[in-house]
């Protein structure tokens, strides 16, 4: 496979880490005389960024969580005066909102780095890109649209909604690539069985699935169903979209661009840094990000790093996929979802008891989400409309916050078990 | 070729470069920019030896030379064209290029320092026909060159340039700016201070930027070109101000 940036992915360990430990030290000099944020933390950790002297120094420098772009909304983080900013995006899920702001070189930079990863996946300019993803306010589509059309692939954006019409483009333009999470993959694949299509049959030759895990089970499903090669990449919103690691023809581990993010593994309950090849949570530091430089920001993902030498010739660290996390987030149908988002608007709904249970299931290799919220008792004797429109209202409210719509079943006063609270409340049974 | 790694340079008591990283590749020309004051000259001093580093290192082709007399680096392959030329005005412009080859041993063959003239002279033609002119007598442009040329008699892999086109007349900075081109070629790294920041990042392929002994921003001459910030800092672009608030 080709490799898209030969300088930057094969460069040696020393000049590596050099430009790493120059770009960090920029990043924290801007962080630090830009973003109050980070000017506040590194006072309150007593660090000055000239006590960054070597790579290591980083482990001196305080994380940053969700939670903080959180309370940094809209515009806090931004190290850029508005006007520079030429994007915003709003990462995936929650009702607490986060802003991510891009300038102009960090669109470059991003089309670069997905450019590098979906080279690694095999793609070149003469593949017909078919990207599906939910659109809306989520980073992914864009990166990979951009990364695809830097490489000079031809790009087709298609909506994740209607089945029927990406089947259709899928056959009338020849798609040879296929963007999309890999559950997707398969609701596709069976979708075109049910229109009598063989799913092998198509000029699909590549899928490269991000936005939410999958396992080697459902990569193998995918693989036989579509007749392709599929790889995994990984991206997160909040620092940048896709575009920080994936997959080469190897498929073993995913190659981070080492040059524009700093990657550490910790112990999610110390916070301390774990040993090459243990798990842990993933750390990420921004190396050229303009806008909106993140200094250790806590992905919860789990995973760990192998830095020995692959052999498609790259020489950077690969993760290895991301199976679990950290925290309780869910990914549904590539939407990032936390069970407290769920209560919160549940309970902004009038009429709805505090007892509610979540399923998440797959049918079809796609994702559902099925609510069961006990009613008031005012609501439940009412008439038929009233829990009809109640339905409504709170499959309306799930749509807005979150993007997702789920099945409903209003259930009766005390029809739900009393478990201790939080438990069993959302019950995951997919098996990523 | 050229690795800094948190360099701390101080004039006194006062700190000029805060842990300062950088490198430069072999081939390249890098180009180090930001306003007066920000700490460029003293970061050439560190690397051409006229200034001790309180902290950090200095590489150059892999060799720890931190520190290093500039004798030494000069005979490693490192020359320093300073600001303001320093240029010995009541010797010729031939006996100037000559003191730039001091390094030279006796025993080095004649023929070999008459091959570095031809090279300058190549390089600068209008230094061969002013050979026995005074320096002092010479145009800031010629000066320039003569500076510039001094430096390469002592054939150096890396070229330290400050402020090479200041005081210069447009069409001279140009000129200059032009043979940093063609020294590049020729094989010869650079790095180079500019306060014409436009015209360094067209010359350069990489470019850091400056402020306060700090180094904020890194990239490719391109990407610093686009840079707003840079834009509004250095390039002296259009910039309205819009009201709080």
């Amino acid at each position: 496979m080709p490799i898209w940036n030969r300088r930057c992915e094969t460069m040696d360990r020393e000049g590596l880490e050099q430009l790493q430990l120059e770009r960090l030290q920029a990043t924290v000099n801007r962080a630090y005389r830009n973003v109050r944020f980070y000017h506040q933390r590194l006072e309150e950790a007593g660090v000055e960024p000239e006590d960054v002297v070597a790579l290591g120094d980083i482990e001196r420098l305080p994380f940053t969580t969700r939670h903080d772009l959180t309370a940094a909304y809209p515009y806090q983080m931004l190290s850029v005066p508005l006007r520079q900013i030429v994007r915003i995006h709003t990462p995936a899920g929650a009702d607490e909102s986060a802003v991510v702001g891009y300038t102009r070189n960090d669109l470059r930079t991003w089309s670069e780095l997905v450019a590098r990863v979906i080279s690694a996946a095999g793609v070149t300019r003469h593949d017909v890109v078919q990207v599906t993803f939910g659109n809306g306010p989520l980073a992914g589509a864009f990166g990979m649209c951009q990364g695809a059309e830097r490489v000079g692939a031809s790009v087709v954006p298609v909506s994740a909604e209607n089945v029927e019409r990406q089947i259709k483009v899928l056959r009338d333009f020849r798609s040879t690539v296929l963007v999309c999470t890999a559950g997707h993959a398969i609701h596709l694949a069976r979708a075109m069985r049910r229109l009598g299509l063989d799913p092998s049959e198509t000029s699909l030759r590549l899928g490269l699935f991000g936005g939410e895990p999958f396992s080697e089970d459902t990569r193998r499903t995918v693989e036989s169903e579509l007749g392709i090669s599929a790889t995994d990449n990984y991206g997160l919103g909040e620092v940048l979209g896709p575009g920080v690691s994936g997959e080469c023809e190897h498929k073993s581990g995913l190659h981070v661009n080492e040059d524009h993010f700093l990657v550490e593994v910790v112990d999610p309950g110390s916070l301390q840094p774990v040993p090459a090849g243990q798990q842990g949570e993933l750390v990420i530091t921004t190396l050229s990000r303009e806008g909106m430089p993140l200094l250790r920001y806590r992905t919860g993902a789990l995973t760990s790093i192998d830095p020995n030498r692959c052999s498609c010739g790259r020489t950077t660290v690969r993760m290895s996929k991301v199976a679990a996390r950290s925290d309780d987030m869910l990914t549904v149908r590539g939407v990032n979802v936390f069970p407290h988002d769920i209560e919160g608007l549940l309970l902004e709904v009038e009429g709805v008891e505090p007892h509610y249970q979540v399923i998440i299931d797959r049918n079809d290799g796609l994702d559902e989400m099925i609510v069961m919220v006990e009613v008031s008792k005012a609501i439940f004797s009412d008439r038929l409309g009233g829990l009809v429109e109640l339905e409504e209202r709170i499959r309306e409210r799930f749509q807005y916050v979150l993007g997702l719509t789920p099945h409903l079943k209003l259930v009766e006063p005390m029809g739900l078990d009393r478990s201790p609270r939080g438990q069993n409340r959302i019950i995951d049974r997919r098996r990523l | 070729m050229l690795r800094l790694t948190s360099v701390t340079a101080c004039y006194g008591r006062i700190t000029a470069l805060h842990g300062v990283s950088l490198h430069v590749d072999e081939g390249e020309v890098v180009a180090l920019i930001g306003a007066n004051g920000a700490g460029k000259t003293t970061l050439l001093h560190a690397v051409s030896g006229l200034l001790q580093p309180r902290s950090g290192s200095v590489r150059f082709d892999g060799k720890l030379v931190t520190g290093l007399p500039v004798e030494r680096l000069v005979r490693l392959g490192i020359s320093h064209v300073p600001e303001g030329r320093m240029l010995f005005p009541d010797m010729t412009v031939h006996e100037n290029l000559l003191l730039g080859a001091y390094r030279r041993p006796r025993a080095e063959k004649r023929a070999l320092l008459d091959e570095q003239f031809e090279r300058v002279y190549a390089i600068f033609p209008q230094l061969r026909g002013r050979a026995a002119q005074l320096a002092g007598t010479l145009s800031g442009g010629e000066q320039q060159m003569l500076a510039i040329g001094r430096a390469l008699m002592s054939r150096p892999k890396l070229l330290l340039l400050d402020e090479p086109t200041m005081g210069l007349a447009p069409m001279v900075a140009r000129d200059i700016l032009k043979v940093v081109g063609a020294l590049q070629k020729q094989g010869t790294t650079v790095l180079m201070v500019e306060q014409n920041a436009r015209a360094a990042l067209k010359v350069a392929q990489r470019g850091y930027v400056l402020e306060t002994g700090r180094i904020v921003l890194e990239g490719t001459a391109h990407e610093l070109a686009r840079d707003p910030e840079v834009q509004r800092a250095y390039l002296g672009s259009g910039y309205k101000r819009l009201p709080d608030g």
